[in-house]
């Protein structure tokens, strides 16, 4: 009788009920069979089993499944997380696996940090250099500390030449293309699609070859809800995905690499840059739309990077008009707003056009003697 | 004793179902989403206690199946294979939620409380797995409904396989408090 003061422990109980095997398997059904508070245990245990399997599937709603289809034909994508492979079944399995994830992680590690050191404003953030969402444009003009900003996109498709000038000889090297393409995705959201291509400095850009990247914003608030960035190759990797959610004040989601089972989870707090985010390099060119613009205006904001690291988080930078300027572009002459944009120990000058307040050049002084623009190509309604 | 939802195949589909999907082929999902949705909406409800998020995991996974697809090698497992990404994408709102509670960004919290209704013990149990803390609850769900061991549960979940048995051991606990009357 001394035993039924020894209770198996719950945990025991639960295995016994749920048929698995384990050391204590036959001492827990000798004990079972002298106390009944156990065997109700247990009994409650395989019983609530039999229910939750037998719980009824809901119909899943027809109206689920036409948003779902309809957001995709908008353009809409995302990157769901890879299924877990089998989980081995020996120590040593284990133990490998546990190296080799820790293996990775460090690689992983080293990598992303080198990303940002490497060069932070190359590539792409080029042009989110060239945008930009001024919390307070009126403040700038008005004297005041804050403002409610609201921007005016329209749906365009443009495309920008990027190219290298020699200095000293002023020899022009084309560099690539980046095509921007705006169009509503309902009568709320805008959706900004933007592709490198013919990219030849490949060194600065970690080797891609292209370069894609998606984001969705809400109406004149410009509020990001999602941003997929895919980028291939990416250094050594086959290529890398960056996927984004905005909820609430937090950003969201996962990096992932092609062809590698390896990911990492993005999350972070917006704080007190959500009211100053760009928060995608797609809105670089068309951030300033509908904003109104004056000698002085003056912006502090923060881009979004891809948040996968913590240096690579905000990118803090201040800009400001200093004059107006008349540019000459492939796509035309225009009379332009210009602006002196600091980015750490870095300075870049940046052009939108008066009458939209589209971005029509961007410049940065490399460290070599080369400059390195941005500049309008060619631009259409969108198609 | 335990149901194994992972290893049902689930039911038959036309086999060239898949490579449709990879092509984003809008009937193809629609077929996916008639032949899964329901399961996998329960799941995700089941794992996310929220009847919203088990919406926008279902949605999101019909958007980005097509690209997911593409690493799928068909063995008859596309059941189990959806079912997994199901779980993760679960998880992941999970922790993105937890977090923040923890900056006091989400107020609402925790689920809210609904009154047990009498004599209905599919809804009672429904609820009181809702009520269970999600840590808990994952494990609860993932043992008792899509069958796992402790050792895929403790992979899936990133924990110890002492851990998930404490969890299902501390959940078994607090679901009898609440259904023992009704089972």
């Amino acid at each position: 009788m001394m035993l039924l003061f020894f209770h198996p422990s719950r945990r025991s109980l639960a295995a016994f009920a749920a048929g698995d095997a384990f050391g204590g398997r036959g001492r827990v059904a000798r004990h079972l069979e002298r106390c009944s508070d156990c065997r109700r245990f247990v009994g409650f245990a395989q019983r609530l089993g039999k229910a939750a399997a037998a719980l009824p599937t809901p119909a899943p709603s027809e109206a689920l499944l036409a948003r779902a289809l309809a957001d995709r034909a908008a353009g809409m994508r995302g990157i769901l997380p890879a299924p877990l492979e089998p989980a081995p079944g020996t120590l040593l399995g284990r133990a490998i696996r546990v190296a080799a994830v820790i293996v990775v992680a460090t690689i992983l590690g080293v990598w992303w940090s080198g990303r940002g050191a490497r060069d932070e404003f190359a590539s792409a953030n080029e042009l989110l250099l060239a945008g930009f969402v001024p919390q307070s444009a009126e403040a700038g003009q008005a004297g005041r500390s804050a403002g409610v900003m609201t921007h005016r996109l329209q749906a365009l498709t443009a495309t920008y030449q990027r190219r290298f000038v020699d200095s000293a000889s002023g020899r022009t090297t084309d560099a690539g293309k980046y095509d921007l393409r705006v169009a509503p995705a309902d009568s709320r959201m805008w959706l900004l699609t933007s592709s490198w291509r013919e990219i030849e400095g490949l060194e600065d850009m970690n080797g891609a070859h292209t370069w894609t990247e998606s984001v969705t914003v809400a109406d004149s608030a410009l509020q990001a809800a999602s941003r997929v960035v895919h980028v291939k190759p990416y250094g050594r990797w086959a290529g890398i995905a960056i996927d984004q959610r905005f909820r609430h004040d937090s950003v969201i989601g996962q990096m992932s690499l092609d062809e590698d089972p390896t990911r990492r989870p993005i999350a972070h707090d917006l704080g007190a840059h959500r009211e100053r985010l760009i928060a995608s390099d797609a809105l670089g060119p068309v951030f300033f739309m509908g904003v109104p613009l004056l000698t002085g205006s003056e912006f502090h904001l923060s881009a979004l990077g891809w948040a996968v690291v913590p240096r690579d988080v905000f990118l803090p930078m201040h800009m400001k008009v200093i004059g107006s300027e008349r540019i000459e572009t492939p796509a035309g002459t225009f009379d332009c707003w210009k602006f002196v944009i600091s980015v750490g120990r870095e300075t870049h000058y940046h052009w939108v056009r008066k009458s939209d307040h589209l971005g029509v050049r961007t410049l940065r002084r490399m460290s070599d003697g080369r400059t390195r623009e941005l500049i309008l190509l060619r631009e259409g309604p969108t198609g | 004793m335990m149901p194994l939802a992972t290893t049902d195949p689930g039911p038959t589909l036309d086999p060239d179902l898949i490579p449709r999907v990879r092509q984003g082929d809008p009937t193809a999902l629609t077929a996916i989403y008639r032949a899964f949705g329901g399961e996998l909406l329960a799941l995700a409800g089941r794992l996310t206690g929220s009847d919203a998020d088990a919406e926008d995991v279902l949605h999101d996974l019909i958007v980005g199946l097509p690209d997911a697809m593409r690493s799928y090698v068909e063995r008859g497992r596309l059941r189990a294979w959806l079912r997994q990404i199901v779980v993760r994408m679960c998880l992941m709102r999970l922790r993105a939620a937890r977090r923040r509670r923890e900056t006091g960004l989400d107020a609402a919290g925790q689920l809210p409380a609904r009154a047990m209704p009498a004599g209905d013990s599919n809804a009672a149990i429904e609820i009181a797995l809702r009520e269970l803390s999600p840590a808990v609850r994952a494990v609860v769900v993932l043992r008792f409904i899509d069958g796992l061991s402790h050792a895929a549960i403790a992979d899936t979940l990133g924990i110890s396989i002492n851990a998930s048995e404490a969890r299902l051991s501390r959940g078994l606990v607090a679901l009898r408090r609440k259904l023992e009357a009704l089972l």
